[in-house]
Parts: C-alpha cells; structure tokens; sequence
C-alpha cells in the first residue's frame, strides 16, 4: 500500500484531515482559531465514520473484494485507516487536555472538569440538573433482550452506568439542552461547565437507594444516514445507496468513550463493534460542538483578523453592471474580493423591467440568502425564474423545502435536481431585452451560490455576456431543465457528457508537445484528485516531459516524484484559514496558454455521475491573472504541504534566508492595495478636478 | 430603430423534436447586408417518431403523450421571449402516419402550437436550400460535380442528384435503417450474419437505382441527417464551419474494419452508446453502398446548425421558398417540356408575354410574388400534351403536369400549375369539372386570374414565330390595349385574341385590344 502507483484515497483523506488537525496545534495562531481547526479536524471524521468508514466495514464483510485500482483488500485498508484515525484523534484529545482548555482557562475562559468546580459552578450544576436536567432525561436499564443497538441514536452522548448488583443503565444527554453552560465567576471571568459533567456529577439522583460502582461517557456514530455531506462524502451513489441501505440496517461504526475502561468495554461489545473502532479519550467528547466557543463575544483577541472582502478589481459598486458586461468580461475572487457583484446580478435583475427571465443553479444555500430573496422578489415580479434546486445537499431540508415551495408560490419554475445525477454546477443566467434585442448575461463560478462560504471559502467566478458563453449556459439549462437533450456545446464542457474527454484531450495534447520537444506544463488546483484515468494520463504526461504542477487540497490519489512514473510532478496542499476551494486549470499549449476555471474536481464522480461545467477564460488579462495566482501557491512555506512519493505530507518551511511566504495573506494584501490604490486615484481625480462635470 | 423580431421555430423530425428561438437582425453586418438571426435558444428531445410510423403506421399513444410534454416545456421556454410568432413544421414521419391529425388536433388543443406538415417536396427543398450555400463555400466548383445527396430514415432513403449546380432527379428508396433491422429480426438469428445480410440487401436495393441515376458519374456524396453527422463526428475532419468531410479511403479503410468485429466491438470502437449504434451500423452500410456504387472520392456531411438556420429564415418569410427556388423550379420545367418535345421556342415567348401580362396587372391580381412563378412553368408546360395528341392537349397537359416530378414545387403548387395549364385554352373553369372543384375557393380564384393571363398571352403567339411581342401596355376605361410595332398581318393574333380573352375579361373586367403603334410615342413601356 506504501508503494503503489496511485496512493489509497481514503487514507490519502485521512492525511488531509491530519493537516487540518496540524493548524489546531500551531502556536503562532490564536487559540480559539485553534479550537476551530481542532473542531473541524473532529466534525470531518464524524461525516468520514459515517460514510467512508462504513462502507469500508461493509465492503469489508461482504467478501473482502479488491474493488480499487491500488488493489488494496477493504480489510487491509480499514486497519490501516483506524490506526491512523486513532492517532489523529488522541493528538486531538491531548490538545485540547494540555493545550487549549488550560490556555483559554489563562485568558479568561475557563472550562472547569467538575473535581475543580468550587461554590459558583456547584450552585450553578445543582440548579441545571434539578430543573432541567432531571426532568428531560431518564434512565435506560440494559436488560438481557433489549437491544442497545437500537437505543442508542447518532452521534448523542451518553452516559452509562454499572451499578451494584451488575445492572447496567444508560442515560441520553439531551440535545435540546445547551451543552455549554455559562457562569460569571468572581474575578469576573467567564466559567463554563459541561451538561454532561452535570449529568455524571449529580446521576446517583437516578437510581435512589443504588450505589453507582463506575461510570462512562459514550458516544456513538452509525453508518450513513440521510444526513450524508455532499461536498466531503466522496462518493454519491453509493452514499445514496448507503442511505436507502440505513434504513434497513443502521449499524454502529465507531464508539468514543471517556471514563470507565471496563464499562465502556462492556458497551461496545454489546454493540459487537470491533476494538479498533473504539476511541478512549480523555477530554471533552464531541470537539465538533466547541466549535459554539469560537464565536463567544469578548473573545476576538484570540482570534485572528479575517480580511474583509475588498470592491472587485473588474467591478465595483458604482459600475453599471449590464454596460459593463456588455463591453468585458469580470473576474472574481473571492474571498479576496466581495461577493457583492454576483448577489447584485440577481438583485439588479430582480428590479429591472427589461430583465424577461433568471436562471439559476443552487447547491447549498440557505433561505434568508439576499440570492433567494432576490430570486422570489423577481418572480413575484412577473420575471420567469427556474432554480435547480439540489436537495441531496446536506443543510437544514425542512427550511430548505419551506424557501423552495415560497419560490414556487412565487411562480418560478422549480425543479429538484435530476433522477440519477446530481447537478453540482454553478451558472447563472440573466435575460435582457434591450433595444438591441435579447441579451443574456451569465455568471459561471467554483463555488456554490452561497453568501455565507462566499466569505470563508477561496472561489473564481466569470461574469461575461459573450454570445459564445450565453448560448452554451442556455443550453446546459435547457438540458438540466428537462427542456432538452443532452446539449452540444461549444466553449463550455459539461460533465457527465464531456469534461472527462477534454481534460485527458488537454493532458495528451500538453504530452505531445513535450515528446516534440517544446516547452510543456500544466497548473491544476483542486480540492480531489482520484480518478485513475486522469492520473494515468498525467504520469503520462510526466514521462514525456510535461512539467506538472498540482495543488491539491483533500485526497490526492496521485504519487509525485517517482522516477519514471512521475518525476516532473509536484503537488502542494494548502491549509489555511479560507477553506480552498478554487478549481483551476493551466495548460500551457506551446505558449499559447489557455485556462479554464470548473465546478468539478477530477474524481470520477464529478467527471462522470454529476453535471459540472468546465469553462475556459478568453479574456487575456483574466489568463494572466488566473495563472499568475496559480503559480503563487508554490511560493507558500507557511501553510503549504508538499507530498513526497512515499505518500506521506512535509510541511514546507521558508529555508534559510527565505521570507515567509503565505499565498491567502499575499493574495488579501495584494488584492486590498489594489483596492486602496483605486480609491486613492479617485479621489485624487477628484481633489485635482478643475471644473464641473460636463453633463449630457 | 426598427423593433426586434423574436420567433419559434419546431422542426418536428422523425427521431427528435428540435426548438429555436431566434432574434431578428439589429444591425447590419460590415458588407452592409442584413445580418443572421441570432439564435437565442437551442433544445432538442428526442421522439421516436419515424419509429412509431414506421413499424405501425400510426404515431403511439405514448409517444404523443411525449411530445405534448416536450412541447409544453418548449412553451415555457419562450416565454421570457415573449415571442412574436410560433412556426412548428413537421416532416415525413408526421407526413406518413394515418393519425397526423389527431396529433395534429392534441398538439394544437393542450400547447396552442399549430403544427404545419409540408410535404416531401418541400422536405426536399429544405434539405437542399440547406446543403447548398455551405457545398458552395466547401467545394469551389462543385457545379462542375455531379452530386448525390443521400439522408437515410428509417424506412426511406431520400436521393437527390445535382447536376451542373441543379437537382435533376430525386428518388425514395425503401432502404432504412429501421427497415433493415425489422427485416434481421424477421429472418436472421445468428449475428455473425448481420453484416452480409445487411450488405446483400443494401446492394440489392441500390444496384437497379445505380443504372437509372448513372450513380457511376457521381463524384461527389453529401450525407445528411443525424447519422451522418454521427459517423462524420467520428471519421471525419472538419471542412468548413458547416462541414465535415469523410476521404473515402478512410471510410472505406474503417468499414472493412469492422466487418471483422461483431456489434460489441464496434459500439467501443466507436465510443457510441448501444442506443446510437443500434441504426448507425445499418446506416453505414447504406452509406457505403452508395459510396461503392459512385467514384465519389469524399463523402460530405453538412452539420445540423445549418437546418435549423435555413428554418428560422423560412419561418421569418425573408425568401419564401418559392423564391428561393425559381431557378430550379423553371429548369425543371424546361426539362419536362423538352422531354414531351414542346415548342421551346414558342413556350419561352409566352413565359415573357406572361409576365408582362402579371407585372401590368398586380394590381388587380393582388396575388403574392411566387404566384407569377406558377405562371411562369404553366407557360413553359402549356403545350407538353401535344405529346400525346393535339386534340384536347389542354387536358394531357395537365395530366403530364400533375403526374411529373418538378423539383421545387410542392404537390399543391403542382396542382395549380396542372390547372392554369387545363385552362390555357378551350373551356373555361366549370362547376362540372370535379378537378377543378377540389381545389380550394382560393386556389380556384388563383386558377382562373392566372389562366386568365395565360391564355392572353398564348394567344399572341398563335403563329408561334414570335413576332408579336408585347411593347406597351394601356389600361383604358375598360379596355386593356396591347401595342405592338409588328408591322406584318396581326388577323390572327386578334381573331385568337377575340377567342381566348373571355376568361380575361370575365376575370378582369376588361376587354383586350390589340394595336399597331410604331410611333414610339404615347406607350406605357412595359
């Protein structure tokens, strides 16, 4: 497995998450920027248990069949997997232990186990318990018949008991109540105690005239259910399948306990969950929910400062959206730059009588977004709007078919995604009639139309109306509208009919030209990098000579470096503060450079079960800048990892001599200067403006 | 500023039902001439029509059902558009199938859109006007050519052949891809068969045709249709923007290859999916016979874009295509007319009197441009029945005219052409003529205003020496006075005149004089 030719995909993940988990123990950041790496690392692995893991699991009952291009058996794989999850996961524990909770407790957020609590937090657990506690929760006895499999849901906290006599009882802390329960102390600084550590401290009020001989903390994650996170799951169908499956037969997959070994034993075993899949920690279960403490007002000053989006460099407020189209193209960077134009093509189109319809893709967003606001104000309107809507996303469904259905009473054409595959593109279409006649005007991007990740994701997105585009976009839409068959376009490639064989058409041209002895490269970022096909045909173009250069932030099935196989390959993943999420494409054809931007990742999934656009960038300047960015991520020796052909990640760190680089910060400075520098200019012209305005 | 123009077009073809949306021109292009439509929208579902028809005659409940649904989303499709006018034309297999008319009614009562189905004639006219301009743009001197053009169906393979730049024959084969397969299932098991069946059946069918259209002097092959570009996707390179070509050798190099492959093998090969392979293979084996049957060195295929341009310019009723067609329309009547051995001479005479006739009176014709084209190959056609027997040529005429191919003509124009030349002479249109009833109130008043005019001008060239043109024309009170500097003896021109300008003044209201005037003076120039 070490030494294969593609590197296993879901301890490839595994890595990813590690470095993920590597932020949290970075003393150059601000603790509660370290929880939230720490709470991301363990709110990954809840989603991984539940999808990959068990199918892992599965696979691995059900025959132990080599299914995989590395020809790895499951069982081989999950061994491997839940060793390396365990790691991971303990170092999480003993930061959180050692680390953060003793260091918040220095800067005034103390986080107390209850052997420490004095008068304040005692008053404070005995009235939680009493009033609401005690009355919301009850005592589950384990007798012999009943079945502890099916007691016990998802991803809660137990606690269980042995009490005297050998009886066995479990008690549900219950979600509906805050788990992080707040007390000014003394001195003035904030106290926070845990409901669990209530429940423990105060359980013999559960069995009158008993004696609680051990206890444990205990936290189960089942195999998928219907809450299956798209954007990380790796795998669709089959995650599907994993969920129609579920119903029947939800089994365990992981058990977390804290407390007593023995007990904690005894639950797992009656849960017929193997000793690997079981995790002993120390601290807090659930690190995912601390993530609530990162936000806790008065705590900034251990985070550090997010920049804030900066006007486009294409486009800013004051530009007329439609004449500015009509004469170039807009590049966006987010979240460098504001997400404010794309919000505004949907806003404007709302208000403007000329606009005749909108149409839009959306994947993840949320009902107050001023997009669907917008997108139900226009309808309202009398403009038609048709929305794909994706509902398998994962986010809250019930709000979400409630802002649905009030676009539908709005009179908009909605449609819920298509049977088999899942439309993970991201288009927009405004149609205009103007004194010209029909004018359409298209924004494509990376990321999902969502202005909350829009902040805390890395995207590009292409606003154009060039007719080549706009006729391509209008087609997709029939196509994924049910209008239409499958579309034949022109600029635009569409996944699952075409993206797969432009890219590999791009890598064996880029091979081509190396074996002719020009100069040869390719640039790609993306989040995924799994499907063999692509990666055969980029060792491939490796061999022949292309220089190849991937930035790859999750699984990356690919192995650098390896003479013969893929010596002119590098690849970097980036870990840093904006989640990146940028899919970008560099081809350097003999000079004549072309770029392309995609919603789609090069895992087989995307290229063949989705519908995603690959879109290439006409406009020069857009080129350079787009590949300028790209090779600016090869500079990062802050929060960049390099991958070395024994699969496994090293850090890049400035070598001697070297200046820090960090490619978000370059990017945020660089983008703001911009931003200032046009403002200066503007208000200079106007400083040095020696009559009015000439008016027409 | 001229206001915007939006219209629909629906093809309704035979395996798919295809919409464009499309914008009128704002501007001029750079050589000042009037820009294309833009194309605002494309969408395309695929129906199996042909299939339906084909296989039961009649078009499947289920299939309506469809196309209904895809109509109504084409519906919503134009709305944002709000579109000035809505052109669905339906082709052969709607053409072909007993109930046209119900689909015809259901489509029309739950999506409001009329379906107009035209007739082979005009199908062929479209593919033609279609692979036209693009040959001319793809092959420099393809009039030097003789050419095939060939769309195979599903039961039917349509051939036209080109000479010198002109259809000069057209044929429909009884050779499809849906045909051939029905035939397999009917008789053969054994696939390893299939591919000396399907070719024994083909060369069957194409070798009498061979002799008939000298397939032997084609040099060059258009393909047209989806399979086609299909194969032309797969083996060819392209030409022009609007065409691809396909060397024979590389064709016939791929054939012969996977002769030695079975079904499988050739759907990989191919990178086809089981649906498309399904009628490709028996249309390239229907390709490849003719392309045996020919010297063609290349097979040409025009891509798809180009129809649906043609269409939305039919639609937009810029060049109707009669227009478009007049040339064909009146080489081909030439052709007929010197195959029956007609007074060339004499029948051009009268075409130009004819138009005199029609360009002085548009007035009181109130008929529409191509309606004078009906004229112009009645003329050419009046006397063809001599052929059989001067007496009552009038009535062999129109029996030659109804029953020959004039390519560019539509069976109804063929009708009406038939009739004006029934009444260039003798008696005039009569509620006993059972024919001449069938027509339509309109085509009647069409019938009666142009033989009218025909006769007129027959009758100034009795002599058929041509001596008595037109060379002015005044419209006096109630009177049409015709002068002419003719300076020989006129007795017979009038006498025929008196006789043959009844239906003319009937007609008209006008009685028809005929007048020597050399002075040059005081003419109405014609």
């Amino acid at each position: 497995m070490k030494d294969g030719k593609y590197i296993q995909r879901e301890l490839s993940w595994n890595a990813f998450n590690e470095r993920v988990m590597n932020e949290g123990l970075r003393e150059d950041l601000g603790l509660l920027d370290r929880l939230k790496f720490l709470a991301i690392t363990a709110s990954n692995y809840d989603e991984f248990y539940m999808v990959r893991v068990a199918r892992l699991m599965r696979d691995a009952a059900a025959g132990d069949a080599v299914y995989t291009p590395g020809g790895e058996r499951p069982s081989e794989v999950l061994k491997e997997l839940l060793n390396d999850i365990r790691r991971v996961t303990e170092r999480i524990d003993r930061t959180m232990i050692r680390d953060i909770i003793p260091s918040l407790v220095e800067k005034g957020l103390v986080l107390l186990p209850p052997d420490q609590w004095g008068r304040d937090e005692n008053i404070k657990a005995d009235r939680v318990f009493e009033h609401e506690l005690f009355p919301t929760s009850t005592p589950i006895a384990l007798t012999e018949g009943r079945d502890l499999d099916e007691l016990v849901a998802q991803t809660r906290i137990y606690a269980a008991f042995s009490l005297d006599g050998g009886d066995l009882a479990i008690v549900r802390v219950p979600k509906i109540l805050n788990r992080f329960r707040k007390l000014r102390m003394e001195d003035g600084r904030l106290g926070i105690i845990l409901l669990e550590d209530i429940l423990l401290s105060r359980a013999e009020r559960y069995f009158p005239g008993r004696t609680i001989e051990s206890s444990c903390l205990f936290r189960v994650t089942r195999d998928a259910d219907m809450t299956v996170d798209e954007e990380r799951d790796e795998d669709f169908i089959a995650a599907m399948k994993e969920v129609l499956e579920s119903r029947k037969r939800s089994f365990p997959v992981r058990i977390m306990s804290k407390g007593d070994a023995v007990l904690a034993d005894k639950i797992r075993e009656t849960l017929e969950l193997p000793k690997a899949n079981h995790i002993r920690i120390e601290g807090p279960l659930d690190v995912k929910a601390f993530f609530a403490l990162t936000t806790l007002p008065g705590f900034d000053a251990l985070k550090s400062p997010v920049p804030t989006p900066k006007p486009a460099e294409d486009l800013t407020d004051e530009d007329d959206l439609w004449e500015t189209l009509k004469d170039r193209d807009v590049l966006l960077h987010h979240p460098y730059e504001s997400y404010s134009p794309v919000i505004r093509m949907v806003e404007e189109a709302a208000e403007d009588p000329a606009v005749m319809a909108v149409k839009m893709t959306l994947y993840r967003t949320s009902g107050d977004s001023p997009i669907v606001k917008a997108l139900i104000r226009a309808a309202e309107r009398g403009i038609q709007v048709t929305v794909l809507v994706e509902l398998k996303a994962r986010f809250d469904e019930g709000a979400n078919i409630a802002w649905a259905s009030r676009l539908e009473k709005a009179g908009a054409i909605v449609i819920f995604g298509l049977a088999i595959l899942k439309v993970h593109a991201k288009a927009l279409m405004v149609v205009r009639r103007e004194d010209e006649g029909i004018r359409r005007y298209v924004h494509l991007g990376t990321g999902n139309y969502n202005d909350s990740t829009a902040k805390l994701y890395t995207d590009m997105g292409l606003m154009t109306s060039r007719e080549k585009y706009t006729r391509d976009v209008a087609l997709f839409f029939n196509a994924v509208t049910g209008y239409s068959s499958e579309p034949h376009l022109k600029a635009l490639f569409m996944a699952p009919f075409g993206i797969r064989r432009e890219t590999l058409r791009l890598i064996a041209r880029e091979a081509e030209r190396a074996r002719g002895g020009e100069e040869a490269g390719i640039i790609a970022k993306m989040n995924s990098l799994v499907d063999p096909e692509i990666i055969d045909a980029l060792y491939e173009a490796s061999s022949a000579g292309v220089r190849i250069d991937l930035n790859v932030r999750g699984i990356c099935c690919l192995r650098p470096g390896v003479k013969g196989l893929s010596e002119n390959i590098r690849v970097i993943s980036v870990i840093d503060g904006f989640l990146e999420h940028t899919r970008a494409f560099v081809y350097n054809n003999g000079g004549n450079r072309e770029v392309y931007l995609s919603s789609a990742d090069w895992m087989t999934r995307n290229l063949d079960r989705r519908v995603e656009l690959l879109f290439p960038i006409a406009d020069p300047g857009h080129k350079r800048r787009i590949t300028r960015s790209l090779d600016a991520y090869f500079r990062d020796n802050t929060r960049a990892w390099e991958l070395l052909a024994d699969g496994t990640w090293e850090m890049k760190k400035p070598a001697k001599g070297e200046k820090p680089f960090r490619i978000q910060e370059y990017f945020a400075n660089s983008i703001a200067a911009l931003a200032a520098d046009r403002e200066r200019t503007e208000t200079s012209a106007l400083k040095v403006r020696r009559k009015p305005p000439e008016t027409d | 500023m001229s206001e915007i123009e939006i219209i629909a077009v629906i093809d309704i073809g035979s395996s798919a039902i295809r919409l464009l949306i499309a914008q009128s021109p704002f501007d001029a292009n750079e050589n000042g001439g009037p820009r294309d439509w833009e194309i605002l929208e494309r969408a395309e579902q695929p129906l199996a029509l042909g299939r339906d028809v084909f296989r039961k005659g009649s078009i499947d409940r289920r299939t309506i059902n469809r196309a209904v649904e895809i109509l109504k989303g084409f519906r919503e499709l134009m709305v944002p558009y709000s579109v000035d006018r809505i052109v669905a034309i339906g082709t052969s297999a709607l053409r072909e199938s007993y109930n046209r008319e119900m689909f015809i009614d259901r489509v029309m009562l739950q999506t409001g859109i009329e379906i107009r189905v035209i007739d082979g004639v005009e199908a062929n006219q479209l593919t033609w006007l279609a692979v036209r301009e693009p040959l001319e743009e793809a092959l420099p001197g393809f009039r030097r050519h003789n050419c095939l053009i060939i769309e195979v169906g599903a039961g039917n393979t349509d051939l036209m052949i080109l000479r010198h730049g002109n259809i000069s024959s057209t044929k429909a084969l009884p050779l499809g891809t849906l045909r051939f397969l029905q035939k397999l299932n009917g008789q053969y098991g054994a696939p390893s068969n299939i591919q000396s069946f399907f070719r024994n059946y083909a060369v069957r069918n194409v070798t009498p045709v061979s002799h008939e259209m000298e397939l032997s002097k084609i040099s060059k092959l258009v393909a047209v249709g989806s399979d086609a570009r299909l194969v032309a996707s797969k083996l060819g390179k392209r030409l022009t923007d609007e065409m691809s070509v396909i060397p024979r050798q590389a064709f016939r190099e791929f054939m012969e290859k996977i002769e030695t492959l079975n079904p499988e093998d050739i759907v990989s090969n191919l990178d086809l999916t089981w649906n498309e392979a399904e009628l490709l293979y028996p249309a390239m084996v229907i390709f490849d016979t003719f392309v045996q049957a020919t010297r063609a060195d290349e097979i040409l295929v025009p891509s798809a874009s180009i129809r649906q341009g043609l269409l939305v310019n039919y639609a937009a009723g810029r060049n109707t295509l009669h227009e478009l067609f007049s040339t064909q329309v009146l080489a081909g009547a030439r052709v007929l007319a010197k195959h029956y051995r007609a007074d060339l001479k004499h029948a051009e005479f009268v075409r130009n009197q004819a138009i005199v006739l029609y360009n002085a009176m548009t007035a009181e014709l109130g008929l529409k441009g191509y309606h004078r084209l009906l004229l112009e190959t009645a003329a050419i056609l009046h006397d063809v029945g001599s052929f059989i027997s001067g007496t009552g040529h009038h009535k062999h005429s129109q029996y030659i005219v109804r029953n020959s191919d004039i390519f560019g003509l539509s069976a109804h124009d063929k009708e009406i052409v038939a009739h004006i030349v029934r009444y260039h002479r003798r008696a005039k249109p009569q509620r006993t003529h059972g024919l001449y009833m069938n027509l339509g109130r309109t085509d009647r008043i069409v019938v009666q205003k142009l033989s009218a005019l025909l006769r007129v001008a027959d009758a100034l060239d009795r002599s058929h020496t041509q001596q008595v043109p037109i060379e002015g024309l005044d419209v006096k009170d109630d009177r049409l006075v015709i002068h002419t500097s003719y300076p020989g003896d006129l007795s017979m021109e009038s006498m025929s005149l008196a006789e043959k300008s009844d239906l003319f003044e009937d007609v008209f209201g006008f009685k028809v004089i005929l007048r020597f005037d050399d002075s040059g003076q005081g003419l109405k120039k014609a």
